[in-house]
C-alpha cells in the first residue's frame, strides 16, 4: 500500500505549477514592495503629525514635517551624508570581519570538539560582555578613531555569525557524513563538500541578524566616543540643540535598517535559494 | 593530538596578545622626533564645545604653525576617553577638569597639567543652577532642601559645587536627591517636572530660559573660591611624555597662550563664534546670545587648590592633594 496518494486533476489546476527546489528563488529574487507596510507607516506618521501639532506640544518633539524638512536641508547641504559614508563603511567593515572570522571559527570549532571544549570556557566568558563597556578599553587598545568603531562592531556581530556556524556544522546529519566517506571522500572533502554547505542556512540566519546587531553597535559606538559618523552626527545636533535634525537623523538610521534588511534578505534568497521556501514569507 | 606546529601557532597568537597589552600605556616617555620640515607632529584631544574650543582656534588660525607644531585635533567624548586617549599614548595632551587630574593622581597615574584651559570667573561663571518655570515654592537655595537636583555626573565640579553651594547655604546636603542627567537633557525634564532644579552648561541654560521652561537662579560655582578665579578646564600630559619632551611642552603651552591672547580679545569674538560654530553645529540664534567663555595661561597651585579642597570636603578624594604636585613643573 502506497503512503502517498497521486493528486486529483482538480488539485492540480487549483495549485500553481509545482516548482523545483530553487526555482522561486531565481525566479523571484526581488527587494519586495510592501504597499500594505508603507501605507501603515505613511498613516503613523499622519498620526504622529496630528498628536505632535496638538496634544503633544514640547519644545523637544518636532513635528514628522519639520523633520523632515530638516532631513531635506540637511541632504542638501551635504553634512548628514558625508556622516551616513563614514558609518557604512565602518559597517561594512566591521561586518565583514566579524563575518569573515565567524565562519572560519565556527566552522573549525564545530568540526572538532576538542577546539571547541579548549575554547568554550573563553567563549562563553566573552560573548555576553557588551561591546560598549568595552569602548575605555578598546580606546587604550585602539586609539580614538574609526579603529575603534569597526572593532566594536566585528565583535558584536561576531557571535552570532560564529554560534550558527557552529551548530550548522554540528548539526549535520551523520548519515550524510558517513555517505559521503563510503565514497571515499577523505576528512577535509567531507568538511568543504558536506558539513560547510550544509551549514550555510545557518551561516546565513547568523549573518541576517548580526547585519542588524552591526547598525545598533556602528551608531551606538560613534554616539558615545564622537568618532564620526551619523552616530556623531545625531548627539552634535543633540548637543546642538538642532531637535528636527537629531530627528532626521534618527530616521536615516531606521531607513538604512529598513534597507540593510532588504538587501540582506535579497542575498540571502541569492545565495542560499534552496532554503528560501521555508522563510519565503518572513524573508520580505 | 597537539602538534608542534600547533604549539607554535598558539605561542605565537600568546605572544602577540601579550605584547598588545604591553603596548598599552607603555610609550608615555616616548621622545617626539622633529619632521624633516622642522616641525614636530602631536596629537590633541578635546571636545566640541566652547570651553574645549581652544585647539579649534589655534589650529584654524596657524597659532600652532607658529610654534613649529603639526597639530592633529581629536575629538572625544567626554573625560574618560580622555584619559585613555593620553594614558594610550594616542594623544599627547588633552583637555579636562582639574579634578580629573588629580582623581587620576590619587589613582597612580602620572597626569600632570600643561596648560590653562577656561577659567571662571563671578561675571562668566559657565555653570548655572536653574529650576524649572512656575516653581513658585522655590525663590532661593534654602528652598531645595529635600529636593531633586539634576548634576551632569556625580562628583564633578557641578554637582560638588553645587553641594557647596547648598552647605555654605545651611541647607542639609543629605536632604538632596542628586539625580544624573546630561545637560542635553534638563529641558525635557524641565517640561515633565522630572526634577526641581538642575545645574546646567551654556548653551542649555540660553535655550531653557528662551522656551520658556525654566529661570536661572545662580552659579553654583561662586561657592568653589568664594568668588574669585579658578581653572574650568586644563590641559594635561603623561609625567614621562612631557620629562621626555620639555620643548614639545614648551612649544604647546606658547600657541596655547597665544590662542587664549586671541580668544579673550572682545574684537575677535565674532570669529572666534563663526569657528566655535563650525565645530559646534550651533544655531545662529544660540551663538548670538552666548557668553563666551575666558581662558588664562598662569596654572598657578592657587587657581587650582580650591577644587582640591572641595574634593576633599566631600570626600571625593582617598587622600587630599597638593595642586603643585599635578601641575608640570612645580612639583
Amino acid at each position: 500500500m502506497s503512503l502517498t496518494s497521486a493528486p486529483t486533476e482538480e488539485a492540480v489546476a487549483g495549485a500553481p505549477a509545482p516548482v523545483a527546489p530553487g526555482r522561486a528563488a531565481r525566479r523571484g529574487p526581488r527587494l519586495g514592495v510592501n504597499p500594505r507596510g508603507f501605507a501603515f507607516a505613511l498613516g503613523l506618521l499622519v498620526v504622529i503629525e496630528l498628536l505632535t501639532a496638538t496634544l503633544v506640544t514640547s519644545a523637544y518633539v518636532p513635528r514628522p514635517s519639520e523633520v523632515g524638512s530638516a532631513l531635506l536641508s540637511e541632504i542638501g547641504e551635504g553634512d548628514i551624508l558625508s556622516g551616513l559614508g563614514d558609518t557604512l563603511w565602518a559597517y561594512l567593515q566591521g561586518l565583514g570581519i566579524a563575518a569573515g572570522l565567524g565562519v572560519i571559527l565556527g566552522a573549525a570549532l564545530g568540526a572538532s570538539n576538542v577546539a571547541y571544549q579548549t575554547f568554550r570556557v573563553v567563549i562563553e566568558f566573552l560573548r555576553p560582555l557588551p561591546s560598549v563597556a568595552l569602548i575605555p578599553f578598546s580606546i587604550l587598545l585602539l586609539g580614538v578613531g574609526s579603529t575603534t568603531t569597526v572593532a566594536m562592531i566585528a565583535y558584536a556581530s561576531f557571535w552570532p555569525i560564529l554560534f550558527n556556524t557552529y551548530y550548522g556544522v554540528r548539526g549535520v546529519h551523520a548519515t550524510s557524513v558517513e555517505t559521503a566517506r563510503s565514497f571515499g571522500v577523505g576528512g577535509l572533502g567531507v568538511f568543504f563538500r558536506v558539513q560547510i554547505p550544509s551549514a550555510a542556512t545557518s551561516v546565513a540566519a547568523g549573518v541576517r541578524i548580526s547585519a542588524s546587531i552591526a547598525l545598533i553597535l556602528v551608531i551606538t559606538v560613534e554616539m558615545l566616543t564622537r568618532s564620526g559618523g551619523l552616530g556623531h552626527y545625531i548627539v552634535r545636533m543633540q548637543v546642538a540643540i538642532r531637535t528636527e535634525e537629531m530627528y532626521a537623523g534618527i530616521f536615516l538610521v531606521g531607513l538604512i535598517g529598513y534597507l540593510i534588511s532588504l538587501v540582506v534578505g535579497h542575498l540571502e534568497r541569492r545565495v542560499v535559494f534552496w532554503n528560501v521556501d521555508s522563510r519565503e514569507d518572513g524573508g520580505r | 593530538m597537539v602538534t608542534k606546529k600547533t604549539r607554535g601557532a598558539v605561542a605565537l597568537v600568546v605572544a602577540a596578545a601579550l605584547s598588545s597589552l604591553a603596548a598599552c600605556g607603555g610609550d608615555g616617555d616616548t621622545v617626539v622626533e622633529e619632521n624633516a620640515d622642522g616641525t614636530t607632529s602631536i596629537t590633541v584631544a578635546t571636545v566640541a564645545s566652547d570651553s574645549g574650543s581652544q585647539a579649534f582656534y589655534a589650529d584654524s588660525l596657524g597659532f600652532f604653525e607658529d610654534q613649529g607644531l603639526e597639530v592633529t585635533v581629536k575629538v572625544v567624548a567626554n573625560v574618560p576617553d580622555l584619559a585613555a586617549a593620553v594614558e594610550s599614548g594616542d594623544a599627547q595632551f588633552a583637555l579636562t577638569s582639574p579634578t580629573s587630574v588629580a582623581s587620576a593622581s590619587t589613582a597612580g597615574i602620572n597626569f600632570r597639567i600643561v596648560a590653562g584651559g577656561a577659567i571662571y570667573t563671578v561675571d562668566n561663571p559657565g555653570v548655572w543652577i536653574m529650576v524649572p518655570a512656575g516653581q513658585d515654592g522655590i525663590t532661593s537655595v534654602d528652598d531645595l532642601e529635600g529636593k531633586s537636583i539634576a548634576v551632569n555626573a556625580l562628583n564633578t565640579m557641578p554637582h560638588l559645587s553645587t553641594l557647596a553651594t547648598l552647605d555654605d547655604a545651611g541647607v542639609d546636603v543629605d536632604s538632596i536627591n542628586s539625580v544624573t542627567l546630561d545637560f542635553t537633557q534638563v529641558g525635557q525634564a524641565f517640561e515633565s517636572n522630572q526634577v526641581d532644579a538642575a545645574t546646567v552648561t551654556a548653551p542649555f541654560n540660553y535655550q531653557i530660559e528662551s522656551d520658556g521652561i525654566g529661570t536661572t537662579m545662580l552659579s553654583p560655582y561662586d561657592a568653589v573660591n568664594n568668588g574669585e578665579d579658578f581653572y574650568n578646564t586644563i590641559w594635561f600630559g603623561e609625567q614621562g611624555f612631557i620629562d621626555s619632551n620639555p620643548e614639545v611642552v614648551d612649544t604647546f603651552r606658547a600657541a596655547i597662550a597665544e590662542t587664549n591672547a586671541w580668544a579673550n580679545d572682545p574684537a575677535n569674538e565674532d570669529e572666534r563664534k563663526a569657528i566655535l560654530q563650525e565645530v559646534t553645529s550651533l544655531t545662529d540664534a544660540t551663538m548670538e546670545d552666548m557668553q563666551l567663555l575666558l581662558f588664562d595661561d598662569e596654572v598657578s597651585p592657587e587657581m587650582i587648590q580650591p577644587l582640591m579642597d572641595l574634593m576633599e570636603r566631600f570626600e571625593v578624594l582617598p587622600q587630599p592633594v597638593d595642586a603643585a604636585s599635578i601641575i608640570a613643573g612645580t612639583d
